[in-house]
């Protein structure tokens, strides 16, 4: 029962997982529950920081394209981006976009 | 707790059930299997576990046991000592538990666990079924692990390594003193609870000394070689407090083998360290629940699976937070957050017939140096045949080298990063 990632399989989960083509592939609504720390519950923050639930799926993955790339310049963003691959950033855009 | 507060407890949690809004989840939520869950701790790690299982699946019948009436957060406590916040900014309620989520919350003391009838014991009598539990104990102080160091002693020179009574305690003693005056921290070794914690801890003391008792010191006798950020707050000493605080290592006199709590003196090999006032912070273990229950090995911590949290010892219970090995990740308020929420899905699945999906967690860590100085570490991590390893290439600390708008940013982070953590885990 237990679903343990390979060391093998680890890189290409990081990789694939948006294609659905590693067995255990993280999912989106996994990932997106991290942000919900600081980003608020569902997204909807209630600090001040950048509200996630509904946003354009294509802006937030260039976001974190760029925070990944050091294309743009945060304080941990930019940290936090380079722990996913750029499927997995498809993947949780796209879920986070489709939030209430 | 009466019996009259319980019921409104459970009034209160019952009431919420009807007119929950579930909406905005809607999408997410797959519908799993009713049954019954437990979670033992309200803190960050207990809290958020409740109220995401409830997210999760409405259907579920969750409790919250907690002993305390209400939640003293240890992050930030070192700026009530600082005198930046006060201890009622940090007390918060779980009421909104109840109110929002339906989680049901019973105020008592788990004492023991039965995993063959699945049934928590609480010192009242009372005993609650559950079909999964978790438990979120956070620490205990091993008191007498270092000599001299009792709950006596840490009436005199506190430990303020809970949050609460402890923390007006040193506060009050850093008003008490007289300025000139050397303040002791004494940092335990790895691992323990906030590995930054010690030394955020030396940089919101030297910022209350600076601001009104500017001839005094902070001297830090630390068990350990190195720790957490060292680089940066180092740096960021230099920069805010040129000269006041000062930190030995262990192998150069740091380790305290013997405390006089009524002198307020620490023996070291290098001879005795008297202070004006002495924070001592002691070795430490997982919560009393998690050692009587027989989850925590000899060394007094928690195995668990990194996939589901399942506890390595005693089936059907998963255990999170500061009590387990939880391989790279520290033991945090944030760490505690994330690894909540994918015990909570791992709880949910199960009780479905379903295994526990591949986790991702994460965790952030910032530190004040001052209160317009934040600094920070972050990681994401995974599950590997060898437990949990951060993503290679990725988080990591501050900048060591930064202009002051960037840390002045990261101090204002802090204060989000609080409020975020507190609303995602408690309302």
């Amino acid at each position: 029962m237990r679903t343990y990632i390979k060391p093998a399989a680890l890189a290409a989960s990081l990789v694939l997982s948006a294609s659905g083509a590693a067995a255990d592939a993280i999912k989106p609504e996994t990932m997106a529950r991290n942000c919900f720390t600081c980003h608020g519950t569902g997204g909807h923050p209630v600090n001040g920081l950048a509200p996630l639930a509904g946003i354009d799926a294509k802006a937030i993955e260039t976001s974190m394209i760029d925070f990944r790339n050091d294309r743009r310049q945060a304080t941990i963003m930019n940290r936090i981006a380079r722990g996913l691959s750029e499927a997995e950033i498809a993947a949780l855009a796209q879920y986070l976009s489709t939030l209430k | 707790m009466s019996r009259e507060t319980r019921r409104k407890f459970l009034i209160g949690a019952g009431a919420a059930l009807g007119t929950l809004a579930y909406g905005r989840f809607a999408p997410a939520i797959a519908q799993g299997a009713a049954g019954r869950i437990v979670v033992i701790g309200g803190g960050f790690g207990g809290a958020t576990a409740a109220k995401y299982a409830r997210l999760l699946n409405p259907a579920l019948d969750v409790t919250l046991v907690e002993r305390d009436p209400s939640y003293v957060t240890c992050p930030f406590s070192n700026m009530v000592l600082g005198g930046t916040r006060t201890l009622a900014d940090i007390t918060h309620d779980r009421s909104g538990l109840a109110r929002n989520h339906g989680v049901k919350l019973v105020q008592g003391e788990a004492i023991g666990i039965d995993a063959g009838s699945r049934q928590v014991r609480l010192a009242s009598g009372q005993t609650l079924p559950y079909d999964r539990l978790l438990v979120a104990p956070g620490i205990d102080i091993r008191f007498g692990a270092v000599e001299g160091y009792d709950e006596a002693a840490a009436e005199l020179m506190p430990h303020a390594w809970k949050a609460g009574p402890q923390t007006a305690l040193l506060r009050r003693q850093l008003e008490a003193m007289d300025d000139g005056g050397t303040v002791i921290i004494a940092a335990p070794a790895n691992p323990f609870r906030c590995p930054p914690g010690p030394y955020e801890r030396a940089s919101m003391i030297a910022h209350y000394l600076k601001t009104h008792k500017p001839r005094s010191k902070v001297l830090i006798l630390d068990a350990k070689e190195n720790f957490s950020k060292q680089g940066l707050f180092q740096g960021g000493w230099e920069a805010v407090y040129p000269g006041m605080i000062e930190w030995v290592s262990g192998s150069a006199g740091g380790k305290v083998s013997r405390v006089d709590a009524r002198n307020r003196t620490l023996a070291t090999e290098f001879g005795a360290q008297k202070g004006a006032v002495v924070n001592f912070i002691p070795p430490q273990q997982a919560g009393r629940i998690a050692i009587a229950a027989g989850l925590a090995d000899d060394k007094g911590w928690c195995p668990v699976d990194p996939v589901s949290f399942e506890s390595k010892q005693v089936p059907g219970v998963h255990v999170i937070g500061d009590a387990i090995y939880a391989g790279a990740m520290p033991k945090s308020g944030t760490a505690a957050n994330s690894q909540a929420k994918i015990a909570a899905a791992a709880m949910v699945g199960l009780l479905g017939g379903k295994a526990a999906d591949a986790p991702m967690l994460a965790n952030t860590c910032y530190s004040l140096v001052g209160p317009d100085y934040g600094i920070s570490v972050t990681g994401i991590y995974v599950a590997t045949a060898e437990g949990i390893k951060e993503v290679p290439n990725s988080g990591g600390v501050s900048p060591a080298r930064a202009a002051a708008a960037i840390r002045k940013q990261e101090a204002v982070y802090t204060d989000a990063w609080y409020k975020g953590i507190v609303a995602d885990s408690l309302a």
